[in-house]
């Protein structure tokens, strides 16, 4: 029977320790023992994903595929050997054979929304140090008080709305990169923003929040249940059908990657390997809609299509200059080019029957800063002066962050984008102000503002400080060096 | 829309293409009938029609990308620029390249000589880390303004850029072009192989049996 990962708020619904959890903290105890040269060390395991620190000879470090079609598959590889390297220290320390990690799902209302206690609690039952806990700055100290990570951040709605993988919801095709295009929607938000916000803030090499930068991120045992959670989020949208499909792609489905097994073995695994986690990697998700029974075809591989005809590719048909975010609300109107006004749909635009509306897309591009200032700023499309926040959420097309900023900024690895690439995919918005008659094809507004936590008053101090990182936005300014418009 | 239709919306670089196809078939043309036109004509015009044939394909995914992110109206305009603007930093290597082989040669070393220590120095430059890291640089674009004279200058700095990029990869070659003249075979070897290197996802195999290509080259002329 497969190992059932389960949501860590389920498994602390009564008591504020569980087993799954405190064997996870014990287990972590047990691999930051181990030397950093050992492949089942927690330290070697962190900078599989990144590090500042040079890898032993021979070892594979600074492999984390990001803003690529392989982020996807690659994490599901890299959290699949971690679980049974953790798996064999629960093990060791007398625990459950069959200790699967526990994922950690934001997007639910408080406090489920709060990092999860264990995780805030400086002891373990037993009054020893807590290895799961981590103190400002290393994580941002609103939410190792309780604060509540905000549904901008923490909602895949946009991803799941996503059709296609590539350059869609998954990523966009290329080769094994990092920090190299554009992202994914799921990668972006929920994954780059929950990244930012627990973090914080980013002082290099890795004395800030760890979470905020990919070279120390995976030190915190935050980030696994984080990417569980990811990883669960996968399955949940090829559930949905409507051809959401993986890539079939032999590009995609060879591609191998080198990991490092509960005995420190390296071992290699292609996409193909891990497609179907209930009979090839032997895991579900306590939500999965039914449990894999073995000689299951693999879950979203596409099943046969008929060849659809030639498309052509997207244009762009309005862009603005560069645009500076300081930490307040800043607005862009983006003058569309006259002769593409008709692709985007006629003025007003009630009654219009929009399912063959092409689909539009918002790219945010060469987006730059002195070091990730720890912001995330939700964009929003035509969202209406004075509107609430709950109204403004639903222009809501997603976030722009800085996760992954410092990798594009080491000159070791050449990049091929001058900055980091949100784009997103705005049709359903443009949809909603269709229907509303409030849709104007010759101008778009687009607005960044910043997502603020909601913060929980500290007992007899009243609510914290305002965050830091609004005070210091000044300072470390986010460069765009352009916002776009694609049609097509 | 037709495949045909499509094949151009997906290529908006394609009059780069075709004026790249054309002026090849005419370099061919005029070697056939005998015409020594390129031969004759002045040093840096040779030059310059040398390295839009040969340099100018390697640039081409540049040109696609500042195509699709440029307004449909601008897209002949930006590609123009860039083409100008690549080319004059090639123009700029070629007279500095045709000037250190005329030193080489008033100092009596032989174009055979300077061809073999070229094609070594071509043969090391293969395997150097320097230039496998230059040539992940070749796929680096800079930001792009939409419109307006800001518009022409970010397109010559993409253009100057790439050739900058490329004449990293590149120098050993070209500066073999400036000491054997318009030989239409070396041009399309070496077109052939530095096209290869840009597009091939297998690329990094391409290294070790183009150093030994050069070498062996080198070996038969100083055999010769």
């Amino acid at each position: 029977m497969a190992n059932i990962r389960k949501s860590i708020w389920t498994l602390l619904a009564r008591d504020p320790w569980d087993d799954v959890t405190e064997a996870y903290a014990r287990a972590v105890a047990t691999m930051q023992a181990r030397p950093a040269d050992d492949p089942t060390s927690w330290t070697f395991q962190a900078a599989i994903h990144g590090s500042y620190s040079a890898p032993p000879p021979g070892a594979l470090w600074n492999e984390c595929q990001h803003a690529s079609w392989f982020f996807l598959p690659w994490h599901r590889m890299y959290l699949f050997f971690f679980e049974r390297i953790v798996r064999a220290a629960v093990i060791e320390n007398g625990g459950d054979p069959e200790w699967a990690l526990p994922y950690w799902n934001y997007d639910e209302p408080n406090p489920r929304n709060t990092l999860p206690k264990p995780l805030r609690a400086m002891k373990l039952p037993d009054g020893t140090a807590n290895p799961l806990f981590l103190a400002a700055p290393r994580r941002d100290p609103i939410f190792v008080a309780g604060g509540q990570l905000p549904k901008a951040v923490t909602s895949p709605a946009n991803a799941l709305r996503e059709r296609n993988f590539i350059s869609g919801f998954g990523g966009p095709r290329s080769v094994p990169t990092s920090f190299n295009g554009g992202f994914g929607a799921l990668e972006q938000t929920p994954h780059n923003d929950v990244h930012v916000q627990l973090g914080g803030t980013s002082r290099q090499p890795c004395l800030g929040g760890l979470m905020i930068d990919p070279a120390c991120a995976a030190l915190d045992p935050v980030f696994w249940l984080h990417h569980c959670n990811i990883d669960r989020l996968w399955k949940r949208w090829l559930a949905q059908g409507g051809g959401r499909a993986n890539p079939t792609d032999g590009a995609w489905l060879t591609q191998s990657f080198t990991f490092h097994d509960e005995t420190g073995t390296a071992v290699s695994l292609t996409c193909a390997d891990v497609l179907d986690t209930a009979n090839q990697l032997d895991y579900v998700y306590d939500d999965d809609l039914a449990v894999a029974t073995p000689g299951r075809p693999p879950m979203g591989i596409a099943p046969p299509t008929p060849p659809t005809p030639p498309g052509g590719p997207t244009e762009m048909v309005a862009a603005s200059n560069p645009v500076e975010l300081t930490g307040t609300r800043v607005s862009v109107a983006l003058n569309v080019e006259p002769a593409a006004r008709p692709r985007l749909g006629r003025p007003g635009g009630m009654g219009l029957d929009d399912t063959d509306a092409e689909p539009i897309y918002l790219n945010v591009e060469d987006i730059d800063a002195p070091h990730n200032p720890g912001l995330v700023y939700g964009v929003y499309v035509n969202a209406p002066q004075g509107a609430t926040a709950d109204e403004r959420q639903q222009y809501h097309v997603g976030n722009v962050s800085l996760f992954g900023i410092e990798a594009v900024k080491d000159p070791a690895r050449p990049h091929a984008l001058p900055g980091l690439k949100h784009t997103f995919n705005i049709s359903h918005v443009v949809s909603r102000l269709k229907a509303a008659n409030r849709w104007n094809p010759a101008t778009i507004n687009v607005t960044f503002e910043p997502v603020v936590p909601v913060q929980r008053p500290a007992p007899g101090m009243g609510i914290a400080e305002d965050m830091p990182q609004l005070r210091d936005a000044a300072n470390t300014p986010i460069r765009i060096g352009r916002v776009s418009l694609f049609v097509g | 829309m037709t495949r045909a239709a499509a094949a151009v919306a997906w290529h908006p670089e394609w009059p780069v293409t075709a004026s790249i196809g054309f002026g090849w078939l005419t370099v061919v043309a005029l070697q056939a009938s005998g015409d020594h036109r390129l031969h004759t004509a002045p040093a840096w015009i040779a030059w310059a029609i040398m390295s839009a044939l040969m340099m100018v394909p390697v640039a081409l995914p540049a040109i696609r990308y500042l195509a699709f992110n440029s307004f449909k109206r601008r897209r002949l305009r930006a590609m123009m620029v860039f083409v100008a603007a690549y080319l004059v930093a090639w123009i700029g290597f070629g007279l500095i390249a045709l000037e250190a082989v005329s030193a080489g040669l008033g100092a009596g070393i032989s174009v055979r000589g300077l061809s073999i220590v070229t094609l070594i120095v071509a043969a090391l430059w293969q395997l150097a880390p320097y230039r496998q890291r230059a040539i992940l640089r070749c796929r680096q674009v800079v930001p792009l303004s939409p419109t307006g004279l800001r518009a022409d200058v970010t397109c010559a700095h993409f253009g100057t850029q790439q050739a900058l990029h490329c004449m990293r990869v590149c120098w050993p070659a070209m500066l073999l072009m400036a000491i054997v003249g318009h030989q239409l075979a070396a041009m399309a070897a070496l077109t052939i192989i530095v096209v290869a290197e840009e597009y091939a996802p297998w690329r990094e195999r391409l290294f070790a049996p183009v150093f030994v290509l050069f070498l062996a080259v080198a070996g038969l002329i100083a055999a010769s």
